[in-house]
Parts: C-alpha cells; structure tokens; sequence
C-alpha cells in the first residue's frame, strides 16, 4: 500500500469525520461567498454606475453638460453633485466670461489712455505756446517742446527744477509772480512778461496761466501758457515809427504848403495893391480902358488868390484827419445855412431841408465842407434862372448799409455828358462871367466822400436842375490818429 | 487921449511891400496916425523897450504905441514869440497887438487869441477889404481909449 494508501486506511474514519468537516466548513464558506456574491451582484450593478457616473463627472468636468445619470438613491445625490458641479460649472463660465470682459474692458481702457496720451503729447507737441505747468512749490512738472526751445534748455534740466531757477521770468519774485495769484485764488491770469531764456535774453511773451486742479478739485499749481511776441512787438515798434514818420512827414508837407501859400500870396497882394495905388494915384490921368486894365489885373489877382486858398484846402482834406464826434445833421446843415444866408436872400432862394436827418459819428469839418459847396453851387446855379423862384432842397435817404443826403436845385442843370468831367479839380462848364468859382468845389466834395468810402455822383440834365447825391457807409471807422491842432476851417469856395 | 490926437502905431513886418501897403491904408484914413514899422521882432523890442540902437533918442522919436500890429511870418523870432515877450513884459503887456495873417488858418487864430492878441486882420489881396478891417479897428480904438481908465502911456 501506498502512502495514501494508508493515508486513506488511517485516516478513514477519522478521514470522513474530517471530509465531512471540511466539506461542510467548504459548503458554508460557499454558501457565504455565495450569498455574498449574489448580495453583491446589485452592488457590482451600482459599482459599474458608480463608474459610469465617475465617467459622468469627467465629462462634466469637461463641460459636457448634461449628463443625466440616474440610479436610485445613490443616484440623487450623484444628481446633486453632478448639479452642483454643473452649478459650480455654469458659475465658474461666468466668472471666466465675466473676468475676459473685464480684462478686454481694461485693455479698452488702457487703449483709450494710451491714446489719450498719444493725442495729449503730441497737441503739447507741437502747441505754438510753450506750456509749463508748475506745482505749489514752483517745481517744473512738465513742458512741451515750445517751451523747452523758448528758452533754449533742455528739459531734462528744466524738470523738477524750480521755475524761478532755470526758466526764470520778468516776474519772478515779486508781487507779480503769477503762480502767488493763482494761488492767492486768481482763476485767470492774462499777461505781457518777458521770459530769460538761456542767455538771459528778454523774450516778450504773452502768458496766460490758469489754475491746475486735482481730482477732487484741489489746487495742486498752474498751468502756463507762453506766446512768443517777440516778432509782434518789433512790429509793432516798426509801425509806431512809421506812424511818427508819417505824422513827421504830413507835418512838414503842411508846413510846406502853409509857405507856400503864404509866399505866394505875398507878390499877389503887390500886385493888386499897386493896380489900385495906381488907380487912385493916376486916376484922373487914366482913361476907362487905362482903368478898365487895372480893374482886369486886380480880377486876374483875386481869381489867383483864390485857387491858392482851394489848393490848400484840398491840399489838407485828404491829409488832415478831424477825431469824429457825434454831429445832429440838422444843425449842421442850419448852420450853413445860416452862414450863406446873405447869399440866399440876395438870390430870393426857397431853401428847404427834406425830412429827418440823421445824427452821425463822423469828421464834422469835413461833412461841412460837403454841405457847404454843394449848397453854394446850388444857391449859385438856381439863382441866375430867368422867371423861376431859386429852389434848393437838401435831403436824406436811408440806404440800408448807407447814409445817402442830397442837395437840389432848379437851376440851369448839367448836359450828361459832362456829369464826370465836373469833379475833376479846377474843370469848369462855364466862364467866370457867367457863373463865378474856381471849379475846385466839387473836387474837394468827391475828395472827402472817397476819403470816407462812399461815392458822389449827379442827376441832372440841361435846364432840368441838378441833383447831387453822396452815399457814406455806416459804419464809418475814424482812421489814422489825426493831427493835433490841425483841423481845417471850413471856407466859402466859390 | 483926445479925438484928435494921432494914433501912434508900431508895425513889425518884414515884407516893404506890406509896409507900403499899411503906411498908405493909415494914411489915407480920416484919423491922423503915426506909423515906425520895423522889420524883425529883436528890433520890435528894441523899440518898446528903448534898448539898443533905440536907446537914448526922445521920446517923440521912440514913442510908446497905442497899438501893435505883428506880423505873424518874421525871420529869426516868428510873430507868435514877439507877441509872447510882448505880453509877458509888464513894461509893454498893457499895448493892444492885432496880428496879420495872410489865411484865415484857424491854428494862427486860435494861436494869436490865446497868447493875448488883441484881434487879427488878414493881410488881404485887396486893399478895399485890408482897409476896412483896419478902420473897423481905428474906430473901436477911438471910442475905447475914450473910456475913463484906458491907459496910455
């Protein structure tokens, strides 16, 4: 017998007590597991879910929301967690959404100051004045280029230095200081001052400067702006001097013509004096065409005498400038009148003035003399008409932009054609034996409307009268400075 | 100071042929007068003053006038100086100065009136007109030295 043999031989007895044991220890455990095994078959169910909702969580953790995984029990609350994740999920987008608009919005923003201090350097830049802003203490916080060839530093030096150091000016301290006003509350400060620039030169600037204010309002320094005048001044010392010159030389021109007149006149009155001496010396030894030679000399010398006197006077209307006052038409017009009066009743003349005249700002002297010879000529030429009453009408018009004034008459009128030539100096239409005068009235009437920017001109024909307008704008503007003690007397040319 | 007695006059002009003209407009006047005309202003106050080749001679030879007429264009010193120093001196400012003109230039009217002058007649081409003026002057002379108070020494 073998060893199992006997195995089995001993052991059978006792063997099937153990088999039995043992197979019924083996059954029990197998019935266990078993039941364990089939107990647990549900729960290898719920694992493989358990799995597959640890799948679900990945993809919701990788937004691939919804994923619905629904198993009793467990199930809720792996639906609670898959919610909450997706909660979380949803939320955490919209934080990110929120965060990238944020950040585009910032980067916007960041766009928009850089921008905005593109656009501010370069209006600084190229800004014609030199800027300067200054803080309370008078340190230089900024300058633009303008400023920095202004006064020829450069502005690594100028910065965060004290504005009375390096880019000093006329008014550094003193009571004119321009950062003291502002900060003495002045809100604007406008100004000639002279900048020192590099070589300590005086440049004539004009500076504005106003307060510079922080966020909330608070004055923190000034801001300066500097114009350089430099080229403005020298011309305006150019045209001062040409001023003076121009005045220099309307007085010396004066002076001239009062000599000349004065020496011309000397030999004049020789002349006519001496006709009459002669006159009343020989006259018993002259005959009529002996007295009748005199009597012509003495004519030839007053009609000299006095296209002298017109050629002074237009020699200074156009010169001589009267300061302007405000002058009531109507009393200067009565005044004339007053002055021809012997004239007009000589002549039996209707004199009559039309309408409202007006009150003007302008050269009394001047206007005067218009009013004057127009209204000699027409008391003059009216009064020689055969039958007829002399009528002389003195108007005005308002033409809009213009004052218009007219003066009438009914006299022997003027042929078209001659209607320009009658303005021009010492041309007549008719000889001394008809109607006496120089033929510089007129002249001196349309040089005194040119002067003033208007024109004059005549509607008449023959035997139907004359009427002579003059237009004078509005707005008439008192041009250069007049000379002092100057102004021209208003004479009787005839 | 009576009627009869000759305006005594002091002309300043430098032009002979005004002189002439003056010296015949008074002479030919109804009233008698006595004209020294000079040619420049220093020998004006000469004159008035009895200075220089002036002084020493009796007084019917340098008078005093009763009337001034001034030239208003002199060599060396102008009329409106003269007339200044004329007026400014107390031993001669009491004498009446009537300024020729020879324009009716409102500067020299103004000019004259403010520096004293009397009056001023326009040295005029005609010599009607040159007498009238001065008439009109003889007369108003005649009745004012006749008022009580009017020196004229």
């Amino acid at each position: 017998m073998s060893v199992i043999e006997s195995f089995f031989q001993v052991q059978s007895a006792a063997a099937w007590h153990e088999i039995v044991e043992y197979g019924v220890s083996v059954g029990l455990i197998l019935l266990i597991v078993s039941i364990a095994f089939i107990y647990n078959i549900s729960n290898i169910r719920k694992l493989r879910r358990i799995l597959k909702s640890a799948e679900g969580f990945e993809k919701a953790a990788n937004h691939n929301l919804p994923h619905v995984i629904g198993f009793n029990g467990l199930s809720t609350e792996i639906e609670n967690i898959v919610a909450h994740c997706k909660d979380l999920g949803e939320k955490v987008a919209l934080k990110n959404e929120e965060l990238l608009r944020d950040r585009k919005a910032l980067e916007r923003q960041k766009r928009e100051v850089d921008r905005v201090n593109l656009e501010l350097e370069q209006i600084l830049s190229t800004a014609a004045g030199g800027i300067r802003l200054v803080d309370r203490d008078f340190n230089v916080l900024l300058t633009n280029d303008t400023f920095d060839g202004l006064v020829g530093i450069g502005k690594d030096e100028i910065m965060g230095s004290k504005c009375y150091e390096v880019s000093r000016t006329s008014f550094c301290h003193t009571p004119r200081c321009p950062l003291t006003r502002i900060l003495g509350g002045e809100e604007r400060i406008r100004t000639e001052i002279d900048v020192l620039d590099h070589l300590d030169k005086q440049v004539p600037c004009l500076m504005t400067a106003t307060p510079f204010r922080g966020f909330r309002g608070e004055l923190i320094g000034m801001i300066q702006d500097f114009e350089d005048i430099s080229e403005l001044k020298s011309a305006e010392e150019a045209a001062k001097q040409r001023a003076c010159e121009l005045e220099k030389v309307n007085k010396e021109l004066d002076s001239f013509v009062y000599s000349a007149s004065h020496d011309l006149r000397a030999p004049l009155r020789a002349i006519s004096s001496f006709a009459t001496f002669m006159e009343e010396d020989l006259g018993d030894r002259l005959d009529a065409v002996g007295s009748g030679h005199l009597s012509e000399i003495r004519k030839g010398v007053d009609r000299m005498n006095r296209l002298i006197e017109d050629l002074l006077v237009l020699s200074r209307v156009s010169r001589i400038k009267n300061p302007y006052e405000k002058v009531d038409m109507q009393l200067l017009i009565d005044g004339i009148k007053e002055r021809l009066n012997f004239d007009i009743q000589k002549n039996n003349v209707d004199f009559r003035i039309q309408g409202r005249m007006p009150v003007i700002e302008c050269d009394r002297i001047k206007f005067e003399m218009v009013f004057q010879n127009l209204i000699n000529n027409a008391i003059k030429f009216s009064s020689k008409v055969e039958g007829r009453v002399p009528l002389v009408d003195v108007g005005y018009e308002d033409h809009g932009d213009s004052h218009a004034f007219y003066v009438r008459d009914n006299g022997i009128g003027i042929a078209k054609q001659y209607h320009d030539q009658i303005f021009a100096i010492f041309k007549r239409l008719h000889t001394e034996k008809e109607y006496e005068g120089t033929g510089a009235g007129l002249t001196i009437v349309k040089r005194i409307v040119d002067d003033h920017g208007g024109r004059v001109w005549v509607d008449s024909d023959l035997a139907q009268g004359a009427t002579f307008y003059f237009e004078i704008p509005k707005n008439l503007v008192p041009s250069a400075v007049p000379l002092k003690g100057e102004a021209v007397a208003a004479p009787i040319v005839h | 100071m009576a009627q009869g007695r000759a305006l005594k006059i002091l002309l300043v002009e430098d032009n002979d042929v005004d002189v002439k003209i003056a010296s015949r407009a008074f002479a030919g006047s109804q009233y008698e007068s006595r004209l020294h005309a000079v040619s420049d202003g220093e020998e004006a106050l000469s004159f008035l003053l009895r200075t220089g080749r002036y002084a020493n001679l009796d007084p019917e030879t340098v008078f005093v006038p009763d009337l001034i007429l001034l030239d208003i264009n002199l060599p060396k010193m102008d009329g409106f100086a003269v007339l200044k120093l004329i007026k400014t001196d107390k031993r001669t400012n009491r004498i009446p100065v009537i300024m020729l003109t020879t324009s009716n230039n409102e500067r020299d009217i103004d000019e004259s009136y403010s520096l004293g002058a009397a009056s001023y007649i326009q040295k005029s081409v005609s010599f009607e007109e040159f007498i009238n003026q001065l008439n009109g002057f003889n007369f108003y002379w005649r009745f004012v030295s006749t008022l009580p108070g009017w020196h004229t020494t």
